[in-house]
């Protein structure tokens, strides 16, 4: 390197981001020109400048503004074009019609009809008893053990023991998600568990608390 | 006092947990959005307060951010992490909000202004106020796209391959844009403390 080194050299080298044998070719020459230690320097204390800003947290009423304008933001895509949908359809009827009138009575009584009659069936599908699970670990009452851990069922919830209710959940894992299927492969008792309670709740060993819930049917 | 068992999970790759609360979000836990705000909200509001040197357009900005977050959390794939998602979805913004029509100027008049009274005696704390104020408001003068590469690498600590992911370009272009970024930063600092 006989002429001076670049800017953008000299800046990446200053950032590691040179490869090795680049970095070797810049520190021989810097060791031969004063120009570019002096450049270099030069850019050393722009970067110490800025690496001396502040950083601040976000002002603390900013976290309930996101979750005010998210929350409309979901009413409004939830209900709000539907809404919209149904008010011009309704307008171009003339609402004092009896013909409008006795539509409106026919289709609400019909959508109660309907309503029932699903329901019953449903009732109906919860009668079916369900298949009897393949043995799993051992159950001790309402206690079980997984992972190497104990857990207590409460409330269709199984809790490591030692796990308060009140406790607040740090991370949420499905079991159909990418973390939950990275749990499940290494513990697959907690799959087992997960079968008969829905939801585990345990501490890892970085002191968070973890929740890993199951996703659609037993069966599934 | 007996000790808790613990499972151990500091294994589990970090795209695992991104897609983790991806997924939530989609199943409606609402609590899926709060930890996405939890762990980005800081880094964005000050990506945003530096581009704009202006604590309360990075607070408007963090928050139209993380509405367009919201909207479009359910695409996100796994393609890139769920950082770097998120810095292009707030860069993005801030460029569309910030408007990038500014004509670079090197602030010589108003920097002039508050330089200290040298024949004063040591002001060492409002010397370095002052120094951030000229840093900050030089960083948010410059052309967004050097802006942009300076701020993802010396405040937020990014290396430059995730900087080229981060912006959409090679590690070349990273490199250069740093570079003059720091270059013209230079220049402006230089001739505010008297042309050294």
């Amino acid at each position: 390197m006989s002429a001076h080194a670049t800017t953008a050299r000299l800046s990446a080298y200053l950032d590691r981001e040179l490869p090795a044998p680049e970095a070797r070719r810049v520190e021989e020459h810097l060791a031969d020109c004063p120009h570019c230690r002096s450049e270099l320097e030069s850019l050393t204390r722009v970067v110490g400048h800025l690496r001396r800003l502040e950083r601040s947290a976000p002002p603390p009423v900013l976290a309930g503004r996101v979750a005010r304008h998210v929350a409309i933001e979901r009413e409004r895509r939830g209900h709000g074009s539907l809404v919209q949908r149904l008010e011009r359809r309704l307008a171009r009827f003339e609402l004092d019609s009896p013909v409008f009138t006795t539509f409106a009575v026919v289709l609400a009584l019909a959508s109660i009809l309907y309503l029932f009659s699903a329901s019953l069936q449903v009732i109906e599908h919860r009668r079916i008893p369900v298949r009897v699970a393949a043995p799993g670990p051992p159950v001790l009452g309402p206690r079980a053990e997984a992972a190497g851990l104990t857990f207590e069922l409460r409330r269709d919830v199984w809790w490591q023991l030692g796990l308060s209710e009140a406790i607040e959940v740090d991370e949420t894992y499905l079991t159909n998600g990418p973390g939950g299927r990275w749990l499940l492969e290494r513990h697959p008792d907690l799959g087992t568990l997960l079968g008969r309670g829905q939801v585990v709740v345990l501490r890892d060993d970085g002191g968070r608390v973890v929740a890993i819930m199951s996703v659609g049917s037993s069966s599934s | 006092m007996r000790e808790m068992k613990a499972i151990t999970m500091d294994a589990m790759p970090v795209g695992a947990r991104d897609l983790d609360l991806v997924e939530r979000h989609r199943y409606g836990d609402e609590t899926a959005f709060e930890e996405i705000y939890d762990r980005f909200g800081g880094m964005v509001y000050n990506l945003a307060w530096r581009l704009s040197n202006d604590p309360e357009e990075a607070a408007d900005l963090t928050q139209e951010t993380f509405l367009r977050i919201h909207r479009h959390l359910g695409k996100f794939r796994g393609g890139s992490t769920l950082k770097t998602w998120i810095y292009r979805i707030a860069l993005n913004h801030c460029r569309s909000r910030l408007g990038r029509k500014r004509v670079w100027q090197p602030l010589a008049e108003e920097t002039e202004r508050r330089l200290p009274d040298p024949r004063r005696g040591p002001e060492e704390r409002a010397l370095a106020h002052d120094a951030e104020r000229r840093v900050a408001a030089a960083l948010a003068a410059l052309p967004s796209r050097y802006a942009e590469a300076v701020v993802l690498c010396d405040l937020e600590g990014l290396p430059y391959q995730e900087i080229a992911e981060v912006l959409g370009v090679r590690i070349g272009t990273v490199r250069s844009r740093i570079a003059r970024g720091r270059e013209r930063l230079r220049r402006v600092l230089e001739k505010a403390e008297g042309g050294r």
